[in-house]
């Protein structure tokens, strides 16, 4: 028996946890076709230089995404530092890897815990959001805030730490990474998470390139792509290889965050071992003038900043492209095909972030 | 990092992206900008991406090469040519130009005509000054808008 | 008959369901509220309960700035809700539009949409901020039942000053 449904799914729903709607086309239990309907977390802000100078707009941009926030107020303040042609002081470069790290380190926690709720391991969510707290912690002792930092501003930083902070921080890092260490049984070799995640939303190598695919969905797809190797900030006196994993599936996905996470607890650790002593910030020597584009790495892939700028104090335009952006066409291509139930695994294993998607 | 990019024609805008996509090139983003009343500056930027086994032969990645740039200077009341056959990708920024530029985008696979971000009740292209765009009013574009549950 | 009714009521008010809708938010409130579900501040051992479904719920958390498209989804799920019902709104954006309050798609703050009863300021506010919240919002859903004395209307955070010198005027 052959007969087509549509369900309607989202804004509103429990496995979500913002508001997409997607309409799902299906036969049976098999989605046929998936379309998107997007706009209920529009907010314009690209808009907004017009009403702000280009300082205030570092307070804007970080306000897209809030999980990743420090990473978009870093990619914009390098854009507009290169328009000006300063270079932030080395001190202020290695912070801005570590507030962005400890972002990517507590993104990723909160991905693997939701992704692990779509599959119904509630325990697995509970016990990765208790860890993620240790991040959250560093976070309000070294920034004041629990989530947005506002700790970058063109030119260079605004706050520093101190040897206590360091060395409190180093105990704490050192908590987080045997937590996560003692996730890491459940995770990846569990047969119920096997189960559920292998072989399921596969995206092969070549679409993941054709439909332009960012971040962990690329590189679970065999793509060694990630911005950090570009050595943008002090990635490059760093020591840093990017995640690869070959199979494209929900597993290799949540497989590359896991890695990845403990990958950025290094290179926090080593940031903080080898901070130089500098300056915070440098002096702007006016206005920004020209055009300049400038990508930096996220949580969820490659995040892409388009200024334009005519020497006044406000900018001409802004464009973010940022990679849920980016990933939503993969997306639309990996879910027909998928039985019913595992939908809100396929739709997680992209760490949809809506409120960035459409800014 | 300042750019720069090849000038191309919306006639050999469709084969210089053929191009790139036979190069293996990965489609990155379009940037819009608006030039004066009557013009749209748009950027189609690509990348190179690399993979694991370039990565073991030593590939440099500082060394990689930049992002490529395409511009396209078009005008606002002319059809702009859809590289959505090339790059089904691109479908998303197109209909997002089409918000908030109030332009048109010939052969979208998807195309929500204008109403993909903002309601009808916004009936002004954002970016551009002075212009009216009718935009499907609520409720005919999404017939379960509300949809809770 | 009121005996029960009183037990119905006094027992609603010690486990609140509550339903989370987010407006469009930058995220930084929504995982602010999720963190409260969570093992360090974990509010269902005060009886709060997440619901995913609007008419299971007595307290609507709103996050996020409100805009053209899901102001129609926010009175909706307002309007599903069985009364007695109490509205939250949280986050800066949510109060008055916040930083994008300039931009050319933002409606000014939930409170313009749905009646809303309390008001918790901050970008985003901590988890303890938002269970405070809640608790006050239990106070409303009370006095809506007629068990406790009402509470002051609340206020929009920064409108008190001048609603206070336009009533001594």
């Amino acid at each position: 028996m052959n007969r087509t449904t549509v369900i309607p799914f989202g804004p509103q729903h429990p496995v979500l946890p913002e508001p997409l709607h997607i309409k799902f086309v299906v036969e049976d239990e098999t989605v046929v076709q998936a379309v998107p309907q997007l706009g209920f977390v529009h907010r314009g802000l690209e808009s907004l230089v017009r009403t702000k100078d280009f300082k205030q707009m570092v307070f804007v941009v970080e306000r897209i995404c809030g999980i990743c926030s420090c990473i978009h107020a870093n990619c914009y303040c390098n854009a507009i530092e290169d328009m000006l042609g300063v270079t932030a002081p080395p001190r202020a470069q290695f912070l801005r890897v570590i507030w962005s790290e400890l972002h990517r380190v507590h993104s990723h926690l909160l991905w693997l815990g939701l992704f692990a709720d779509a599959f119904g391991f509630e325990s697995v969510f509970h016990q990765f959001w208790r860890i993620r707290e240790h991040v959250m912690d560093i976070c309000e002792a070294t920034a004041g805030n629990r989530v947005i930092l506002s700790v970058n501003v063109v030119g260079g930083v605004r706050r520093d730490l101190t040897p206590d902070q360091i060395r409190w921080m180093l105990e704490q890092l050192n908590e987080l990474e045997k937590g996560v260490l003692d996730m890491s049984k459940t995770m990846l070799q569990d047969y119920t998470v096997q189960e559920r995640t292998r072989g399921i939303g596969v995206l092969s190598k070549n679409d993941a390139r054709l439909l332009g695919a960012a971040g962990p969905t690329l590189r679970g797809s065999g793509w060694a792509c990630d911005e950090r190797m570009r050595g943008y900030a002090a990635y490059k006196e760093l020591n840093f290889v990017p995640v690869v994993e070959q199979d494209g599936d929900c597993y290799a996905r949540s497989k590359v965050r896991f890695y990845e996470t403990l990958h950025s607890l290094e290179l926090i650790r080593e940031a903080l071992h080898r901070l130089p002593e500098s300056e915070l910030a440098v002096k702007l020597p006016g206005n920004p003038d020209g055009e300049s584009v400038f990508r930096v790495e996220q949580p969820r892939g490659e995040l892409f900043y388009y200024v334009r700028a005519n020497g006044g104090k406000m900018l001409e335009r802004m464009r973010v492209r940022t990679p849920t952006f980016a990933n939503i066409p993969p997306l639309l291509h990996m879910l027909p095909g998928c039985k019913l139930p595992d939908i809100p695994v396929i739709v997680l294993s992209i760490d949809p972030c809506i409120s960035c998607t459409e800014r | 990092m300042f750019f720069e990019a090849k000038p191309v024609t919306p006639e050999t805008l469709l084969s210089e992206t053929q191009r790139l996509a036979d190069a293996n090139y990965r489609f990155v983003t379009m940037s819009q900008t608006v030039l004066n009343e009557r013009t749209l500056r748009l950027y189609y930027h690509f990348d190179e991406n690399l993979t694991v086994d370039e990565l073991r032969a030593g590939t440099e990645p500082a060394s990689r090469p930049p992002m490529t740039h395409l511009r396209l200077d078009v005008d606002r009341n002319q059809p702009i040519p859809s590289v959505s056959s090339v790059y089904f990708c691109a479908l998303l920024i197109e209909n997002e130009t089409q918000d908030q530029f109030g332009v048109r985008f010939e052969g979208l696979p998807l195309d929500y005509e204008g109403a993909m971000y903002l309601e009808g009740e916004v009936s002004r292209a954002p970016y551009f000054t002075m212009t009216t765009v009718k935009r499907p009013l609520a409720g005919t574009a999404s017939e379960d808008k509300g949809g809770a549950q | 008959m009121g005996f029960v009714e009183n037990i119905i009521k006094k027992s609603r008010l010690k486990s609140p369901w509550i339903v989370h809708f987010d407006c469009g938010s930058c995220n930084g409130c929504d995982i602010e509220v999720l963190a409260c579900l969570t093992p360090l501040y974990d509010v269902e051992r005060f009886g709060v309960v997440n619901t995913g479904n609007p008419k299971h719920a007595d307290v609507l958390l709103v996050t996020g700035t409100v805009n053209h498209r899901n102001q129609h989804v926010l009175r909706q799920i307002y309007d599903q809700m069985p009364g007695p019902k109490a509205v939250v709104s949280i986050g800066a954006c949510n109060l008055s539009g916040g930083v994008f309050k300039d931009s050319y798609n933002i409606l000014n703050g939930a409170h313009t949409v749905i009646p809303v009863d309390v008001f918790v300021p901050g970008c985003p506010p901590k988890p303890e901020a938002i269970i405070d919240g809640v608790v006050t919002a239990l106070n409303v859903l009370g006095a809506k039942m007629g068990l406790v004395p009402a509470p002051a209307p609340a206020r929009m955070p920064g409108d008190e000053d001048v609603l206070q010198g336009a009533e001594s005027a």
